[in-house]
């Protein structure tokens, strides 16, 4: 066991060392400080201390509603463990663990107590973390209590999804069924709800609104058989209810018993969790050697071969070549296909609708127009952060394959634009479908004998150039920074797969304000340019669809000049990228 | 060792070679991985690139490839400098690295079609099918990444890295993983490169036996520096006849005890 508590308090040293040394390079520095500064302002300040003042929330005793709901949400996280458990076996070994504990003369009992205690310091962090944004409704006591109550909940909650999942695996391994297993506890389910629904309706009638409903609620949990059915997820979540450090000793004690024997039942359970252990971390393994390839996945389940959109000729311009690759990897012509024959069929329901809307304005016509319309939009506007970060997110995939990258012929503007492209294509086209869509549904409501319609659809026509060149100018700046900062861009930096640390917190946080400025600068001249136009064309007194095309014609070269220029700027970053220097 | 007939005599520093290296030195902030390294490679000629672990072999090899920048010193590749003229350089050159890396989701011809276009290879159908022929990896051509082996991985970068016809090859432990089959064949393979198109070759490997059949000319570099330089033979006749791994043993444990 010392052995192992050597290897955890020597790896945590390690990677707190290596995350100090890193600071001494000022971009990192900067990033740390930016982090702090967050943590501190936003979530202390702002979400723990300036929440925590409001009077409403204090003095809630133990059979409060918000005690009551905070209980029935343990109760279904627990549930959870047993209807959708995590794996065969939820404890995770890395490939590293595996090679040298496996083998190595210990006892299984003392492999689980590892793990148990591995996981100690990321669910400590956790707490604190909540304990900051859970502020807004904490009840009394300090921050030292309920960052302990945390940490009761959290490890209850994580050792009894494990013991959960190796009582799961003993039973599969005696031949129980995974469909029996589920109807077993959906039955089990079903049976209780039945009982809360008979209880609930031999309750007399509370006050209307939601404050009835809660106390209604509150009373049903504390009345007949299921106030004793949840007596041990109130013990749990007792301690974080306490006010005062009395009250909290008092309520701390069953807690832990329950969490010690949680701790019981998980290291006597003499379950085989060897072999699920072992196809997780390849699994693992798989995924991150994926993603340090440069194609980040969630499962390792291999795919058919993808017919490309189109045939790549062996000459011509370089860039072409990533863009094809890039088609191919979102999903070939068949995903493509499905994609453009979902979105004709839309548009075709969306021409129906408007002619039916327009002769026959029904309930049900407007509701399924609004519905449609309004997904539509809200579909482009999150599109437009989206596509810009998805793009983005292709570089730094294409970037993590750098060794391959950097013996490849191109300049480096080729290869940006190149993995720029595919994102960007495929997300315009996207863009432009829900915007064809949501304008001919918002059509439904403009008088079809006035102008407003040739003018709505020249004015979209216009909207349409620049989505495009949004869309390729909001990727440069969090591109350039995957460029200019790759040590936490990087995948599988770390053990979980992803690069962690405060100051990586800071510099996403500092790439992201800049995004905004530089979106809102970059905005400024085309604004200015396409407002020239505007009025220009406005003196002249020309035909309004001229006036649009005067206006998207030099606000849109405006924007691709700039989205030009840093394309350029990406391909400066690249051809100067020095992997020897991370 | 083989014997090839545009071999000419390996020279110190810079000269008209396909590979000429002079005064090559990296830094790794305070840390010199390798140090005032000059070198030639002819047309034809193979050399083996020698060292213990850590002694700088890779990083030679990424300088050489334009991988990353050199700290000081120039490297010419088919006679365009590395860091004046990239495009150039890297055009002529094929970098293997000791893990194949391919894209899972595109096909063994996909792999081919998109090599071609960023080298430009206006015959590339036709070099390709005859490339995966040569490497039994015409019935493969449909085939995921994925689905393949690791020596079909190989096999699929050695096919990317020889279509655009390279002057200058450099590989990186290209028989790590390979089954004895698998490394007669890349050895056979980088041969004829050598001897029927006069491809300039580096091969850095701790394979000493392999080293010993294919390569004319060997660097034995340690802690980034040049030891031993030149043929087997001169190389042998400076250390009394030793073979390659006793003379690699002797180079390596001179600090053993220190």
């Amino acid at each position: 066991m010392s052995a192992l508590g050597y290897l955890i308090t020597r790896s945590l040293a390690n990677s707190l060392v290596h995350r100090i040394k890193r600071l001494r390079q000022p971009k990192y520095l900067l990033g740390a400080a930016l982090a702090v500064a967050y943590i501190y302002f936003y979530f202390y300040q702002f979400l723990y201390l300036a929440a925590g003042a409001s009077p409403g929330m204090k003095g809630v005793s133990t059979g409060g509603s918000i005690y009551v709901g905070a209980t029935i949400l343990f109760v279904g996280i627990l549930t959870l463990a047993w209807v959708l458990p995590a794996s065969r076996a939820a404890i995770t070994f890395t490939e590293a663990e595996i090679a040298f504990l496996f083998p190595a003369p210990l006892k299984r009992q003392t492999l689980i107590i590892f793990k148990i205690l591995r996981s100690q310091i990321g669910l400590l962090f956790i707490s604190v973390f909540f304990t900051l944004i859970t502020g807004r409704w904490r009840m009394g006591g300090d921050a030292w209590t309920r960052t302990g109550s945390w940490w009761l909940i959290l490890n209850t909650v994580a050792l009894h999804r494990l013991g959960a999942s190796f009582a799961l695996s003993r039973l599969y391994a005696r031949g129980l069924a995974d469909w029996k297993r589920r109807l077993f506890f959906v039955a089990v389910v079903a049976g209780f709800a039945l009982l809360v629904w008979q209880a609930w309706t031999a309750l007399p009638p509370g006050p209307a609104g939601p404050a009835g409903t809660f106390a209604k609620v509150a009373q049903l949990a504390n009345s007949g058989v299921i106030q004793w059915v949840l007596v041990p997820f109130k013990l749990v979540v007792a301690p974080y209810y306490a006010h005062g450090l009395r009250e909290f000793a008092a309520a701390v004690f069953p807690a832990l018993g329950i969490l010690l024997a949680h701790f019981l039942w998980v290291v006597r359970a003499d379950a085989s969790f060897e072999d699920a252990a072992i196809e997780n971390a390849r699994r693992r393994a798989k995924l991150i050697a994926s993603a340090q390839k440069g194609d980040v996945r969630f499962s390792t389940k291999s795919g058919k071969a993808r017919v490309p959109l189109f045939a790549l000729r062996a000459t011509g311009f370089q860039a072409t070549a990533f863009l094809w690759k890039s088609l191919i990897r979102i999903g070939g012509k068949r995903t493509l296909s499905r994609w453009a024959a979902f979105f004709l069929a839309l548009a075709a329901a969306a021409v129906w609708l408007n002619h039916r809307g327009l002769r026959d304005p029904s309930a049900g016509v407007i509701a399924l127009v609004v519905i449609i319309g309004g997904a539509c939009y809200i579909a482009l506007i999150i599109s437009l952060v989206m596509v810009g970060q998805q793009a983005a997110g292709q570089l730094r995939q294409g970037i993590a394959g750098m060794d391959l990258l950097k013996t490849y012929p191109l300049p480096g503007w080729q290869f940006a634009l190149g993995e720029l492209l595919g994102p960007v294509v495929v997300g315009t086209l996207i863009q432009w479908a829900a915007l064809g869509v949501g304008t001919t549904l918002a059509l439904t409501f403009i008088d079809s004998e006035g102008h407003g319609i040739g003018r709505a659809w020249i004015a979209i026509a216009g909207v349409a150039v620049f989505l495009p060149l949004f869309n390729l100018g909001t990727s440069i700046l969090p591109a350039a920074a995957a460029l200019a900062l790759p040590g936490w861009f990087k995948p599988g930096d770390v053990a979980g797969g992803a690069p962690a640390g405060l100051e990586v917190v800071g510099l996403r946080l500092l790439v992201g304000i800049m995004q905004i400025l530089l979106i809102l600068l970059a905005f400024v001249p085309v604004a200015f340019f396409g407002a020239a136009a505007w009025f220009a064309a406005g003196m002249f007194g020309i035909d309004f669809a001229w006036k649009v095309a005067a206006t998207a014609g030099s606000a849109g070269f405006v924007l691709a000049l700039e989205a030009a220029s840093g394309v350029a700027w990406l391909g400066w970053l690249f051809d100067r990228f020095d992997l020897s220097g991370e | 060792m083989v014997s090839l007939d545009s071999a000419g005599e390996s020279t110190e520093g810079a000269g008209t070679g396909m590979i000429a290296v002079d005064g090559l030195t990296k830094l790794y902030g305070d840390f010199a991985a390798v140090t005032e390294l000059s070198f030639t490679v002819n047309p034809g000629e193979v050399l083996g690139l020698v060292g213990p672990n850590g002694a700088g072999k890779t990083t030679t090899l990424r300088c050489l490839a334009g991988i990353i920048p050199a700290t000081r010193g120039k490297i010419t590749i088919a006679e365009h400098d590395i860091a004046e003229d990239p495009l150039a350089a890297k055009q002529a050159l094929s970098f293997f690295s000791d893990e194949p890396r391919l894209f899972d989701y595109l096909t063994v011809q996909q792999h081919l079609d998109f090599t071609a276009r960023l080298y430009q290879v206006a015959d590339a159908k036709e070099r390709g099918m005859a490339l995966l022929e040569e490497l039994d990896m015409a019935d493969k051509r449909d085939l995921l990444a994925t689905e393949l082996s690791r020596g079909m991985k190989q096999k699929v970068a050695l096919a990317c890295g020889f279509l655009h016809e390279p002057r200058v090859m450099f590989f990186d432990e290209p028989l790590t993983g390979l089954d004895p089959l698998a490394i007669r064949r890349t050895k056979e393979l980088i041969i004829r490169q050598a001897r029927d198109r006069g491809v300039a070759i580096i091969i850095s490997s701790h394979l000493l036996h392999l080293l010993e059949e294919v390569c004319s000319h060997f660097l034995i570099v340690k802690r980034g520096r040049k030891v031993e330089h030149g043929t087997l033979a001169d190389i042998r006749a400076a250390h009394e006849g030793a073979d390659l791994e006793e003379i690699f043993v002797r180079i390596a444990g001179e600090d053993a005890g220190k």
